[in-house]
């Protein structure tokens, strides 16, 4: 039976699992976009020295304390479960270990919310192992996983005293893999990367520590949002190019409503403004000739305010 | 020239995936960092914002930092100090959250190792300034009674951040493995304990006993 206290603040126990032999740790607590609190469990029993017949146990509880989802998930190879995300389209996305690999090997596993698979993705170590600690949602709906590589053997001493280098992976929301960074310098040991901070302008901010002393506080730019904002802004598209492709000008048919913006943008294909030329209205006829002979050949995007048009510099 | 301009596309997007990094910094305490698992956030003003752990000897704190959006380290300071809490003992920092004048932080504290097992804890609330300047600290309970521990107490978890802030509240998630049915007596039966705070660090209920589906 499940008693509520008195008043709406309240303090409950949730599933009792009255299995004998069975264990039971806590592995991560999350809150989520609509103000519910994940709470990851690993569930297994001991065989020796071995954990095995491991479990994932997820529970989705509301502010009130009442459940409202409840998932128990088990696969062939034994593996914990490390963190947890949910989706914007409500799936979840695990973030997991396998426990009988000794390189480390992670895997994500998005569910549904009847906890039913979607997709299954195995990460392969980069070095001698990986760990991945943490795992967020960007703002364009991207997975960030934060972590480490193990480089040398030598510096395998336990699981808190590895000496590894700062690893950051991105998939999209299917698990498709979109880049990762490894730093080459970056030692880190003793510690974890805590936090993924997402900023405007496709900036982003990994906090944590580097060792039992040291705050690491790193600002990147992820190409790939960039990338992103702007591909989905070509769905809106009504900005006419020609010639395309285009060898010394570009001529650029703007819609009027457009002549109000202010400047024209050129971006690269990695997301960066390389070209800003302000408008000067008024342009009666809404064409503008637009000096392209010193880009080199490659796939440019000229963005109007909101509307985007994609060209090629041959 | 069509498949041509297909494969510098492709080769493009690929040698678009590393990333740049724009700066990165560190900082050296004099605490110990390792234990802690605070979430950091960017508040209104667009600063960076810790409340973590630090301990020294037998001892620890709840430290304050903030950076700005360029890595420097705006403020360290340390929040705690000696007339807050007895001389030994835990202050950890569990959670914050930005409130209207500064931050609100769920911390842990047990006044007393030998009392009762160093995970279980007591909530405490710390007002801070903008600047980490402590305003007030709210202490729901009394730390040296026993029963407080196991009625209104708070769990630390190693290594995972085992509490999160919604809505102005503090919610603490634990799992227990042994389950008291009577005052002398308990039995082994892991369970998921949440608990929902106030803002002043309060369990609302006559006694929070554990009681489960």
């Amino acid at each position: 039976m499940l008693r509520q206290y008195r008043g709406y603040l309240w303090r409950k126990g949730f599933d009792s699992l009255g299995i004998a032999g069975e264990k039971f740790t806590l592995q991560n607590v999350r809150k989520t976009d609509n103000n519910t609190i994940l709470v990851l469990c690993l569930q297994y029993q001991i065989d020796g020295v071995n954990w095995v017949n491991t479990r994932l146990k997820l529970l989705e509880i509301d502010l009130s304390g009442n459940v409202i989802n409840r998932l128990t998930l088990n696969q062939k190879n034994y593996f914990v479960p490390i963190d947890v995300i949910k989706l914007r389209n409500g799936d979840y996305c695990f973030l997991n270990t396998y426990l009988n690999y000794k390189n480390n090997e992670n895997f994500l596993w998005k569910v549904d919310v009847e906890g039913i698979t979607y997709k299954k993705v195995d990460i392969p170590h980069k070095a001698v192992k990986t760990y991945l600690d943490r795992i967020f949602k960007n703002h364009d709906n991207g997975i960030i996983l934060l972590g480490r590589n193990i480089t040398d053997e030598k510096n395998i001493k336990d699981f808190l005293d590895d000496v590894g280098v700062l690893y950051i992976l991105k998939v999209n929301d299917e698990l498709e893999f979109k880049w990762e960074y490894s730093s080459d310098q970056l030692l880190l040991s003793d510690m974890r990367l805590r936090e993924f901070i997402s900023l405007p302008n496709n900036n982003f901010i990994i906090t944590g520590y580097k060792n039992k002393y040291n705050f690491y506080i790193a600002k990147f730019y992820d190409h790939d949002t960039a990338m992103n904002s702007i591909q989905n802004n070509l769905k809106k598209e009504n900005i006419f190019l020609s010639p395309n492709p285009a060898t010394d000008f570009l001529e650029i048919s703007l819609p009027k409503n457009a002549l109000k913006d202010v400047s024209i943008q050129v971006y690269n294909v990695f997301g960066e403004c390389i070209k800003e030329i302000p408008l000067n209205p008024p342009f009666s006829k809404g064409e503008i000739k637009l000096d392209v002979s010193g880009l080199p050949s490659g796939v440019y995007f000229v963005k109007v305010g909101e509307k985007v048009g994609k060209f090629v510099k041959i | 020239m069509k498949k041509f301009i297909i494969c510098m596309f492709a080769t493009m997007l690929n040698f678009s995936n590393s990333q740049t990094i724009f700066w990165e910094k560190e900082y050296k305490f004099d605490f110990h960092l390792s234990s802690s698992t605070n979430p950091v956030i960017l508040d209104s003003h667009g600063d960076i914002v810790n409340i973590i752990e630090g301990t020294t000897g037998y001892s620890s704190n709840s430290n304050f930092f903030k950076c700005d959006l360029m890595g420097n380290l705006t403020i360290p300071k340390t929040i705690f100090n000696l007339e807050m809490t007895l001389k030994t003992g835990l202050r950890i920092p569990m959670i914050f959250y930005e409130t209207q004048k500064g931050y609100r932080i769920f911390a842990a504290t047990n006044s007393n190792f030998a009392l009762t097992d160093p995970k279980h804890l007591l909530p405490i609330v710390i007002n801070t300034e903008n600047t980490g300047d402590t305003t007030n600290v709210h202490y729901p309970y009394d730390q040296n009674i026993n029963d407080n521990y196991s009625n209104f107490g708070i769990v630390k978890s190693d290594n995972i951040s085992n509490t999160v802030t919604i809505n102005n509240k503090f919610y603490n998630v634990s799992v227990n493995q042994w389950v008291k049915i009577s005052k002398n007596e308990s039995v082994e039966n892991y369970h998921i304990i949440v608990g929902c705070y106030d803002s002043t660090g309060v369990i609302f209920g006559e006694k929070a006993l554990i009681l489960w589906e």
